[in-house]
């Protein structure tokens, strides 16, 4: 009887360990202005949001407490970047960029880029631009036909990459830096040598663009996905395609691999309208089955993985950020 | 005060004021006087101007020229135009993909409505039937994308905009930068109305320019 009791205090605890903890509000961040565009750090650790005002408010995370509120004297922007430790770039509508360090409210560069091409960051994909994981190198894609890769804090261009006529939509850096690699408005995936600029793999089993792309864990894999309604895994010395997950009910936005390498996370976006709540999904890595599929209350603005393991979702209302656990 | 001389341009407006200079549709008066003074002063064509290739992209569309279905539902549209490069020659080799939603301003994503490959004739014209698009909710304005490609010419990616899209309020001029995608107000385009009230076409010319690379 003992021993029956022993194993099924054993199962159940087994389970309990399997099971995920159930998808949660952990924080609401209160803000005075209804928030227009947002994003969140890659490691879960902050997020930024532009809001009517047209301030730009930065919250950490998990805490939900305001770092800091940076006026932009009426600029119409969009947030077009939060590194991991809290740098911030936005663009306006007129084509000026402009960074900040983490935590100094003056601009610590301004660049300005053609109005065409400073609309490329307002479009679907919030991929367009990315740290490298060093912090020292930064991927500006535009929609013109090359990618800048600049060195931060001096905004000097160290490389250009060429992409399609259409542009870059999504980028990613390796966790080693070595790699860089970019997702084409043409559906190409392209990886990139990121010493030297040159291109190493393509893979062409996408057919429409590919708005997320992620590195692997240990680099050796790319994911991606779009307009294909599909994400696929592509090995990145060769580009060939090692496998898909899909078709998906809808337009893959966001990619994320979990830091420790065991989950794939995606924000999908509704192809009739973005402005309408979209399902949100985790699968294991392994074996590729979904773990978690959660379509939020609202538009999921932002999503990432922190750095305890869990796949963050954050909505908006008039008055407040939602923070969401969902896996 | 003597009056200061007439322009050639001030000279055509005039005439055509009169009615001493007409033009033949599709082109409007403005496009006609712009041909006429390039011509007289042998000037290069400004390439078409680029305007962003949007998320709805989809390589490998269908060879065809008819992305319009028999009875679907809109205003039927023939979109048509030459493509030249900028030293006015003709270019027979171009490729033009073209994508846009149906009436309602639906994008098809799963497979190739309203998506089509077409290819300039030795006169490099080209020629499409379709219908109005919708306006799809994430834009402001109705358009067609346009992706053209040439052997020895720079690719041009491009939208073609409607005069009479309800956005512009009649006045493309003053209102055409109400939609932020829009790079000139030359991708807004007139439409010409054919048939009767019950059969109604509409029809737009819309030229490709190309820049050499």
């Amino acid at each position: 009887m003992r021993m029956l009791v022993v194993t099924v205090l054993l199962v159940l605890s087994l389970a309990d360990a399997q099971t995920p903890p159930p998808i949660a509000e952990i924080s609401t961040l209160s803000t005075t202005s209804e928030v227009y565009d947002l994003l969140i750090a890659r490691n879960g650790k902050s997020v930024a949001a532009f809001c009517e005002d047209q301030r730009i408010r930065q919250w950490s995370l998990p805490q939900g407490q305001l770092l800091r509120t940076i006026d932009t004297h009426g600029r119409n922007a969009a947030l077009v970047l939060v590194s991991d430790d809290g740098r911030l770039l936005a663009a306006d509508r007129d084509g000026t960029v402009i960074a900040w360090d983490a935590t100094d409210a003056n601009a610590a560069f301004q660049t300005k880029l053609p109005r065409y091409r400073a609309a490329a960051f307002f479009r679907t994909s919030p991929n367009t631009a990315v740290f490298s994981h060093s912090g020292k190198y930064l991927a500006l894609s535009a929609v013109t036909d090359t990618m800048q890769v600049v060195e931060w804090p001096s905004g000097r261009s160290l490389y250009t990459l060429r992409s399609p006529p259409g542009g870059t939509s999504a980028v990613a850096f390796s966790g080693d830096d070595s790699r860089i690699a970019v997702a084409g408005t043409d559906g190409i995936l392209r990886i990139y040598d990121s010493s030297s600029g040159k291109l190493v793999a393509q893979n062409e089993d996408l057919l429409g663009e590919s708005f997320a792309i992620d590195f692997s864990a240990d680099g050796r894999q790319v994911v991606a996905g779009g307009a294909d309604k599909t994400a696929i895994f592509v090995d990145a010395a060769t580009g060939k395609l090692i496998r898909r997950i899909g078709p998906l009910a809808d337009v893959v936005a966001y990619l994320a691999i979990s830091p420790d390498g065991m989950h794939l996370s995606a924000k999908l976006l509704r192809e009739e309208s973005s402005a309408l709540p979209a399902p949100v999904l985790v699968w294991d890595t392994a074996s590729g089955k979904k773990v978690a599929e959660w379509t939020p209350p609202g538009v999921a603005l932002g999503a990432a993985w922190s750095q305890d393991g869990h796949w963050l979702v954050v909505t908006s209302t008039v008055t407040a950020l939602h923070v969401w656990r969902v896996y | 005060m003597p009056k200061p001389p007439l322009t050639r341009r001030d000279m055509l407006m005039k005439c055509a004021a009169l009615g001493s200079l007409s033009v033949a549709s599709p082109f409007s008066l403005a496009e006609a006087l712009d041909a006429w003074e390039r011509n007289a002063q042998n000037k290069a064509l400004p390439p078409t101007p680029w305007c962003g290739i949007g998320p709805f992209y989809k390589r490998r569309a269908p060879h065809t020229a008819r992305l319009r279905a028999p009875g679907d539902p809109g205003l039927p549209l023939v979109v048509s135009g030459q493509v030249v490069s900028t030293d006015a020659t003709a270019i027979a080799e171009a490729t033009i993909e073209v994508w846009q939603t149906d009436h309602l301003g639906h994008y098809d994503v799963d497979g190739y409505r309203y998506r089509a490959t077409l290819a300039a004739n030795s006169s490099g014209d080209y020629s499409f039937d379709s219908v109005m698009p919708g306006h799809y909710p994430g834009r402001i304005c109705q358009h067609i994308h346009y992706l053209v490609a040439a052997p020895g010419y720079k690719t041009l990616i491009t939208q073609l905009y409607f005069a009479t899209d309800p956005v512009f309020e009649g006045d493309p001029d003053k209102n055409y930068t109400r939609d932020y995608v829009i790079t000139s107000r030359e991708l807004v385009r007139s439409v010409t109305l054919t048939g009767d009230p019950k059969d109604m076409h509409a029809a737009v010319s819309f030229p490709l320019v190309l820049d050499r690379l």
